[in-house]
């Protein structure tokens, strides 16, 4: 097949009436949510997944995908004017946003935000056409025992990598593993760990799981802790346009930006927000200004926006051509594919084509429809920032409730939701991070289930994970990951005594 | 229009009506204005949901009053959460219909002491039933070429089965009835069977007609797989035909005797020809709930009546169900009963296959 007609094909999908209106419709809702602070990608997605359920399969992803990269371009904009980072990935870029607020240029760090966005988007688009493909034919040949070893590789990377405490991250896997593990037993159908609750019998609800962790207690720690709103200064097209100084620096870091995002963000379990923070270093060991780096410079917000982006969009690789979700936010992407029968693996490129190239094609459309919003549009999203959060998020709560409700018609999962939104409020205030809980949590039975295969197809013989080379190599991989984690927990744990001790000496 | 499509049901419906004294107020019956809710115990996008949300869209336009139909999904407990809340909520006014497919009438006729299950499927009223038929092949890579050679095969032969309890339960059983070899691999999916099957880790599969058709034809073109037997199709009298859409394959019970030598018997045949029923006869059946008043039934009879002489419904039809005669009327209701009720020596018997074979609790 050849590509080009694939890619127009694609094209033709995404253009349709309804598929443009609804991801006009995603992109817009995502910019919402990604501006409101606090609220990330991962917590729009998942409140408006039950939106989409009565919707066909490609304008259900096409919107969803909307919603999510919606919100990351729509994170920067809080975090550039509230100097408060509307999802973790869009962090970095207070560090010199909010410097460039302060100066009173707002309006050229949104504009080169959204440019740099763009491109970065536009760039892990073009990695998803050329890669997918590839990955989809040699995918073909992963057996049960590559699933295993890769997918126990993207839940120590997610544990580990991106985590500032990875004895924590890795806790969390744990965790989101062992809620995996409740319901009906996939060899024999017995029920595990329901305590006779009926509800249980088909395992915790991952909606419930999802919108209780990352919505319900989102919106509990926005509550309890009291923001002081800066001022919010008007932003006009006229203020956006930059020194040309700063066009003749943008481009390089925007570049490196995107490829550092494409690659971060192919990759299982490490996502967006490491992506930018290694943008981020690099551009300010490569800057001949790196004094300027947390002054407001213009590298320092092109460089993490652009790779993040750039890992939004690859994203998509993984969970598209293995089946197997890149981070937190794609599990409820997966979760969303899988919600209306489609499979996401080797066999969705050729069994569903038109929902691959279709959703491919959305990608871009959206992105030119952000560059839309966010310009010209400024105005709009600078003022939702003024409405009162005491109106906004009684509200969030509520769709959240009859979201949960409506997709089992269930009452136990809105307990459910609940339960779980307070318990993401106490990890939270531990500080563990709750992303590579639901990772596990979707992982999980797919490594077992997996494990158990390869078990029984190579006759119990564990060796033979580790001597088939794909599967061996990935789970060495992992080992040295896990090596280097407990070095990194050592070393954290010798500087801090060091500080303590130097601390005493005062 | 309504009144028109009404009174020509009423004649095609003569079978249906004929049953029901009552047949003549019929007429009376109108869901002008109405919401019917069609529920499906099972999420969106599966196989039961696009079955029922095709049938429903033109299905609606030939009942009295042309009422809207939406789809329910009630999805978990494999197709027992919906199952109950229809045998417990629904209205018997004909406002509420649902889908029964091979999970519910299977899990209904094979569990009847577990006290999660809250509905009488047997006595539901089915207004139309739509077989789908079961191929059984193998992985060219396993070198077997005929019946005789799978019974008799030395070797490792995986097989990719759902759940041990579920709608894969009736394939299983084939193949432990021809003495088949297999070592099934427990808590594989479909898509999953499929991949494996490709790869060649599993060396045997079956499928249900329109998936075979459109998943393993393919392979069969190019010599990686192997079709050995189709499950079959019952006549008017129950006898176990070939699947007449796949009339070079032979039956179950021809595939039995050219295996034993013997006509298929006995208790463990019993539980195949109940499976038999569950898994192809009445694959899928929309069904009306119990103690729904007679002139329901024969709107609904008409309707579907009409419905399968639609040109539109016709052109649609070969993509989702397949081009199996579908049965209305009494043949719904009966083909229904029979995929619903299991002698307990042969429900007996099926138990203590797994559990000797799988050590499985039923």
């Amino acid at each position: 097949m050849d590509i080009w007609s694939n890619i127009g094909d694609g094209f033709s999908t995404a253009l349709s009436v309804t598929n443009l209106s609804y991801c006009l419709l995603g992109v817009f809702l995502g910019t919402f949510f990604g501006a409101l602070p606090g609220i990330g990608s991962l917590a729009a997605v998942t409140m408006l997944l039950p939106i989409t359920y009565y919707l066909e399969p490609t304008t259900a992803l096409v919107m969803l995908a909307g919603v999510y990269y919606g919100a990351e371009y729509g994170g920067s904009i809080s975090s550039i004017l509230l100097n408060l980072p509307g999802t973790p990935s869009n962090a970095v870029t207070c560090l010199d946003g909010y410097p460039m607020t302060q100066q009173g240029r707002s309006g050229v760090a949104l504009f080169a935000t959204t440019i740099a966005s763009f491109w970065g988007g536009t760039f892990g688009i073009v990695m998803l056409y050329t890669l997918s493909p590839m990955i989809a034919q040699w995918a073909l040949a992963f057996g049960p025992a590559e699933y295993f070893a890769i997918m126990v590789f993207g839940l120590v990377a997610a544990a580990t990598v991106t985590q500032d405490a990875p004895a924590k991250g890795l806790a969390m896997v744990v965790v989101g593993m062992s809620l995996g593990t409740v319901g009906a037993d996939l060899t024999t159908g017995v029920a595990r760990y329901d305590f006779g609750n009926f509800e249980l019998h088909d395992g915790v609800s991952f909606i419930a799981l999802a919108m209780g962790l990352f919505g319900v207690s989102e919106i509990i720690l926005s509550i309890s802790q009291k923001i002081d709103k800066p001022f919010i200064q008007a932003v006009t097209l006229r203020s956006m346009i930059p020194t040309r100084d700063e066009v003749r620096r943008s481009p390089m870091p925007m570049l490196r930006g995107a490829g550092i995002g494409a690659f971060f963000g192919a990759l299982p379990g490490t996502g967006p927000s490491i992506a930018t923070f290694i943008g981020y270093a690099l551009e300010k060991r490569l800057s001949p200004h790196a004094d300027q780096f947390g002054k407001g410079a213009i590298e320092g917000i092109m460089s993490p926006e652009s790779a993040n982006n750039a890992a939004v969009q690859a994203a998509f690789i993984p969970t598209m051509t293995l089946g197997i979700p890149g981070s937190a936010t794609m599990a409820v992407m997966m979760g969303a594919l899988l919600i209306h029968g489609i499979q996401p693996g080797p066999q969705l490129m050729s069994e569903n084509p038109e929902i691959f190239w279709g959703l491919a094609a959305s990608f871009w459309i959206g992105n030119v429809l952000l560059l839309i919003l966010n310009i010209p549009l400024i105005g709009l999203w600078v003022r939702l920032l003024k409405v009162p959060y005491g109106i906004l998020y009684p509200a969030v709560i509520c769709f959240i409730c009859i979201g949960v409700y409506t997709v089992r018609t269930s009452a136990f999962d809105v307990g459910l939701v609940l339960f779980f939104g307070f318990a993401g409020y106490v990890l939270r205030l531990l500080r563990f991070e709750l992303a590579p809980l639901l990772i596990g949590f979707i992982l999980g039975p797919m490594v077992e289930a997996n494990f158990k295969r390869a078990m029984l197809i190579y006759r119990g013989d564990f060796m033979t994970l580790l001597e088939r080379p794909i599967s061996g190599s990935l789970l060495t991989l992992t080992g040295l990951l896990l090596l280097w984690s407990v070095w990194v927990i050592i070393r954290n744990r010798r500087e801090r005594r060091q500080l303590l001790v130097g601390g005493a000496d005062d | 229009m309504s009144n028109r499509s009404l009174l020509k049901g009423i004649v095609v419906a003569g079978g249906v009506a004929a049953m029901s004294a009552t047949a003549g107020m019929a007429q009376d019956v109108s869901f002008e204005g109405q919401r019917v809710e069609a529920i499906v115990p099972f999420g969106e996008g599966g196989g039961g949901d696009t079955y029922t949300r095709f049938i429903v869209r033109h299905l609606a336009p030939h009942l009295a009053g042309e009422p809207t139909i939406v789809v329910r999904n009630i999805p978990g407990g494999g197709s027992v959460n919906g199952a109950n809340w229809f045998g417990q909520n629904a209205e018997r006014d004909g406002t509420h219909i649902a889908v029964a497919s091979t999970s519910t009438t299977l899990t209904y006729a094979m569990t009847p002491d577990d006290d999660r299950i809250a509905f009488n499927a047997s006595d539901w009223v089915a207004f139309l039933a739509s077989p789908q038929g079961r191929v059984v092949y193998v992985n060219s890579s396993t070198g077997i070429t005929s019946l005789e050679e799978l019974a008799g095969y030395e070797g490792d032969l995986f097989m990719g089965i759902q759940s041990p309890t579920g709608s894969d339960l009736p394939s299983l059983l084939s193949l432990a009835l021809l003495d088949a070899p297999i070592t099934p691999v427990f808590g594989t999916s479909g898509g999953d069977q499929h991949l494996a099957f490709e790869r060649g880790e599993f060396g045997i599969n079956a499928d249900v007609a329109s998936a075979y058709i459109q998943m393993a034809q393919p392979l069969v073109d190019r010599g990686v797989a192997v079709p050995l037997f189709a499950f079959g199709y019952a006549d008017e009298n129950g006898n176990i035909q070939r699947d007449p859409n796949f009339p070079d394959l032979p039956s179950f019970v021809e595939a039995y005797e050219i295996v034993h030598g013997e006509t298929p018997s006995g208790p463990g045949f019993e539980a195949w020809k109940s499976m038999f029923f569950m898994g192809v006869m009445a694959s899928k059946a929309m069904v009306l709930p119990d103690g729904v008043s007679e002139d329901v039934v024969v709107a609904y009879g008409a309707a579907t009546e009409a419905m399968l002489e639609d040109p539109e419904f016709q052109a649609e039809a070969a993509a989702f169900i397949g081009n199996y005669p579908q049965l209305t009327g009494d043949a719904a209701r009966e083909s229904l009963r029979q995929a619903t009720t299991i002698s307990d020596e042969a429900r007996q018997w099926v138990a203590d296959w797994l559990m000797e074979s799988y050590n499985i609790e039923l």
